[in-house]
């Protein structure tokens, strides 16, 4: 194989990988938990006001009250959000906000926007809370002689 | 009179359909508008497939029955890129890229028996994508999850390996077709999808042009010819079958994406049968195929595909009699272009015959 044509193979190759490798960060879906919850930040509390509107990427506005959260699909890492206080407080507020690729679900902290807070406390990682056997799982574990109600030790 | 005979012999399959479907949209009650709508969308979805079928036609190989293999790789990438969460035309596009290395390894594979099998070529595709399907199948329901990870648990089946029968692809549902939203007179046109079929002519158009193109017209009108004349017979046969395999790669996540879900064992399956009965219909033959007959074999195949359940309910009173029909014109019409291609060959062969023998009375 003559070297030009070994050059030319390789950079397609790599020009291959290279789009694949943007292609999978540019299009990696997020679902994001718009949160209103307060948050306390070096023993500063920040809350949300009573009642928002918010809107990601251009999206209808939905409304929100406090201690609240907002489940929105998203593509890529970089991410704009409008937050209206319907209260009459705050005013408009637009925030763009990145989400690391790797995270599948992130909770989106809206207090921390408002409050003008550093962007790293903007998004969490949302991490589930551990799942409880279900009633058929726990069935399933059941000793057949036990009386209802008694589980074996060893699943 | 001979010019008018010669005519209907060369277009039997696409003047049948037609008239066949000519009596049968009447009968089936459905508007016009419906079936524009349906022949848009499924131009869209399932011309790429059949344009994937031109090259190993062009190389002599007939209709390429392993295209299936290039459909099973569009249908990993596919689930890879669920799996990783990617969505929207970045997933769309990403699925097709995956699907190129696996639809290329498999075309050589697929080339090379091929080669091993010279003059049988058909038949060797189909039983050779049965073999592939249980390959496919070994790694889609047990080398997924166990040594290929997946990292999103629903795609899992309940024993923790294995992807589910089903994959829906919410993520990459019409990515395509939504991308560049036209209407014209109230009907709905995926111009993308078009977009991307014209581009797949372009190349085959191309293709013909170039060195490698030439070479593949004169394999397929005589290998012995062309392997005299200094042609690597063998390794354009197989470059053909490469290429084949991965626009039908490419083909099956766009068919795939417009459905919004993968069957994930069955799919694959009938994909080459449907594709290859399409070309036929729109008058294409085991040795000659262009680009207007693809297009214009999804429409009557597709036209049929739409009519016959109703007009089967209509004139029967069973729309699954119609089911029956249509699943029966698929498979008829590969048996009935092989009947007339066999046919035309042998008198063809008799023709030249009856000339040698005039030839040799006139010289003696």
């Amino acid at each position: 194989m003559k070297i030009r044509s070994l050059i030319q193979r390789t950079a397609l190759f790599l020009g291959i990988v290279l789009l694949s490798v943007y292609l999978y960060h540019a299009g990696k879906g997020h679902t994001l938990l718009i949160d209103t919850r307060a948050i306390t930040v070096d023993g500063v509390e920040f809350s949300a006001p009573d009642s928002i509107a918010v809107s990601v990427n251009g999206s209808d506005e939905e409304f929100m009250g406090r201690a609240e959260r907002l489940m929105v699909d998203v593509m890529g890492p970089r991410h704009r959000i409008r937050i209206e206080d319907l209260s009459g407080g705050i005013g408009i507020v637009e925030a763009v906000f990145e989400i690391p690729t790797r995270m599948r679900t992130a909770i989106v902290s809206v207090s921390a926007i408002l409050g003008s807070t550093p962007k790293v406390l903007w998004v969490a990682e949302f991490v589930p809370p551990p799942r409880e056997a279900a009633a058929a799982e726990q069935m399933q574990f059941q000793e057949p002689d036990a009386p209802p109600g008694a589980t074996s030790s060893t699943p | 009179m001979k010019k008018i005979r010669l005519f209907l012999i060369e277009n039997a399959v696409v003047i049948l359909f037609t008239t066949l479907i000519a009596a049968a949209i009447p009968v089936s009650g459905l508007s016009w508008r419906f079936l524009a709508q349906e022949i848009l969308f499924r131009l869209g979805r399932n011309t790429f497939l059949v344009v994937a079928l031109i090259l190993p036609i062009m190389a002599g190989m007939g209709l390429n029955f392993g295209m299936v293999l290039g459909a099973m790789a569009g249908q990993i990438g596919l689930i890879l890129v669920t799996d990783w969460g990617v969505v929207g035309l970045p997933g769309v596009l990403l699925a097709m890229i995956l699907s190129m290395p696996i639809s290329a390894i498999l075309g050589v594979l697929c080339g090379s028996i091929m080669n091993l099998a010279k003059g049988r070529e058909m038949v060797t595709g189909f039983i050779l994508a049965f073999f592939m399907n249980g390959l496919y199948m070994a790694f889609v329901l047990y080398a997924m999850g166990s040594i290929v990870p997946v990292m999103n648990s629903e795609l899992l089946l309940s024993r923790g390996y294995g992807i589910r029968n089903v994959v829906g692809l919410e993520g990459v549902r019409q990515a395509l077709d939504n991308l560049i939203p036209l209407r014209i007179a109230g009907l709905r046109v995926p111009v993308f999808n078009y977009l991307i079929i014209a581009m797949g002519c372009v190349f085959i158009v191309w293709l013909r042009g170039t060195k490698l193109g030439q070479d593949m017209r004169a394999v397929g009108q005589d290998r012995a010819v062309a392997g005299a004349s200094g042609i690597p017979v063998e390794r354009t046969r197989l470059v053909a079958i490469v290429l084949s395999t991965m626009l039908a790669g490419i083909g099956q996540v766009i068919f795939l994406q417009n459905l919004g879900t993968i069957n994930t064992t069955s799919s694959h399956e009938q994909i080459g049968m449907f594709s290859i009965a399409a070309l036929l219909i729109g008058g294409a033959s085991v040795t000659k195929a262009s680009i207007p007959n693809a297009i214009l074999g999804v429409i009557l195949f597709h036209l049929l595909f739409l009519v016959s359940p109703m007009a089967g309910k209509n004139l029967i009173g069973s729309g699954i009699l119609g089911e029956y029909f249509r699943q029966f014109v698929s498979y008829g019409v590969i048996a009935l272009a092989l009947v007339l291609y066999e046919w035309k060959r042998v008198a063809q062969e008799q023709e030249e015959r009856e000339h040698l023998r005039g030839v040799a009375g006139g010289s003696a």
